[in-house]
């Protein structure tokens, strides 16, 4: 094998999808090779910018194709009714006390979705199922931390890039790899809740507003260190870009996003006091919108989704 | 149907043809005018094969390169024609309307004029 072959191998390895380089590598391989300049060494850019965004574009369609439009619609469903659920119950749970603060019951719905998520995985597809549970560990962490005083974000992250890491470059691969990921990611938020619920439990003063807390984000938004809310946010934003059904709704997403991002971590040490409620308040209200957005693209996405299909 | 697509089945029309057979053809005819990266390519082959426009016509081995030839269905030929037609309708307008600015003989040999 040359140098040139291999790097096209490569290529096509880290872009299209496994099952479909089981029916096509040989057959793209050869004619890339035909294709290829007399005394080319390497892929030119132009090319390989192109099988990058045509693998990725496979990833998608097959990742539609494999669900069925029933089990399509009853993970998007549930996506929009367990949120709506969670949020139901932490209103009905709330209205005989005084709310301070009316964001908790907006941000509720989203929490839920993301912590929720994982346990849809093996509806979704495996690359959305990460991204929910990525966002899900932060989350829990972020409120471990918020409320408790915990070092655990630190545990977490590294945790989870080791996860991720053996899930994505160890052997699993297909259905295997997207087991191993539902239940590390089901395992790990679960440890996390459970720790959470025995550290509210096993505190002496306990008592309703704790409660609250337990549902609700308080603590994420009165977070004493902003650096570990920024982050939140950075991968609650990251997550819902990765979890777009279309690439170009993933550009007009992440451009305000990451806008959004890099005024409010700038912004806390110049133009906002570290507490800014403004700041804190435009980024929820950025992500309330995002979660509403990607619901909806998801639900119009599900109608119009077709049968499995073969590919050639 | 778009440019790329039209160029595909129009390659195929003269008879089956493997990747990069379909590659190499449209460049010459269109005087590199119309390029065929092979991942978009086979986004085309897929999808025109999903539509039932082509077809796999067969398989060989040459030098140890797995070559896939593909061939144009009834209905490809239709659709093609159909493309072209609405071409060709384009090609005559613009040629009309740009002809006052650069001259009939510009306009002839640039739109149009790739052979």
């Amino acid at each position: 094998m040359n140098p040139l072959e291999k790097q096209y191998r490569m290529l096509l390895w880290l872009a299209y999808p496994q099952a479909y380089l089981t029916q096509r590598e040989e057959e793209l391989v050869s004619t890339l090779l035909d294709a290829a300049k007399p005394g080319q060494r390497r892929p030119s850019g132009r090319e390989a910018v192109d099988l990058v965004r045509s693998g990725m574009a496979v990833r998608n369609d097959m990742a539609l194709g494999y669900l069925r439009p029933a089990t399509t619609w009853a993970a998007t469903l549930a996506r929009v009714v367990l949120p709506a659920l969670a949020a139901l119950v932490v209103i009905v749970h709330g209205a005989g006390q005084p709310w301070t603060d009316p964001l908790p019951v907006l941000f509720l719905p989203f929490w839920a979705t993301v912590a929720l998520a994982p346990l849809l995985v093996p509806l979704v597809s495996a690359r959305r199922g990460v991204a929910s549970g990525v966002v899900a560990i932060v989350f829990i962490a972020g409120q471990i931390t918020g409320a408790n005083q915990v070092q655990v974000p630190g545990l977490t992250v590294l945790g989870l890039t080791i996860l991720l890491a053996l899930a994505l470059l160890g052997p699993l691969r297909g259905r295997h790899r997207q087991l191993f990921l539902t239940t590390a990611l089901g395992a790990a938020i679960g440890t996390a809740a459970g720790f959470r619920v025995l550290r509210i439990l096993a505190s002496p003063r306990y008592d309703a507003p704790r409660t609250r807390d337990m549902f609700a984000t308080r603590s994420l938004l009165d977070l004493p260190e902003s650096t570990t809310f920024q982050f939140v946010v950075l991968f609650v934003v990251i997550a819902c870009v990765l979890m777009a059904p279309r690439i170009g709704l993933t550009v007009a997403l992440l451009t305000p996003s990451i806008l959004i991002c890099a005024v409010t971590l700038v912004g806390n040490s110049f133009l906002f006091p570290a507490s800014s409620r403004t700041a804190q308040m435009l980024v929820l209200a950025w992500i309330v919108a995002l979660w509403a957005l990607l619901t909806l693209t998801s639900l119009l996405a599900a109608r119009r989704r077709q049968p499995v299909r073969r590919l050639a | 149907m778009n440019l790329l697509q039209t160029s595909v089945l129009s390659s195929l029309a003269s008879g089956p043809r493997h990747g990069y057979g379909i590659v190499g053809d449209i460049e010459e005819s269109t005087g590199g005018r119309v390029r065929s990266p092979v991942g978009s390519l086979y986004r085309i082959l897929d999808a025109l094969t999903r539509d039932g426009l082509i077809i796999e016509d067969r398989s060989e081995v040459v030098d140890g390169r797995n070559r896939r030839y593909y061939r144009l269905t009834p209905a490809g030929q239709a659709s093609l024609l159909e493309a072209v037609a609405a071409m060709e309708s384009v090609v005559a307008t613009t040629r009309t309307r740009l002809a006052p600015r650069f001259g009939t003989a510009t306009v002839a040999t640039t739109i149009g004029g790739a052979r």
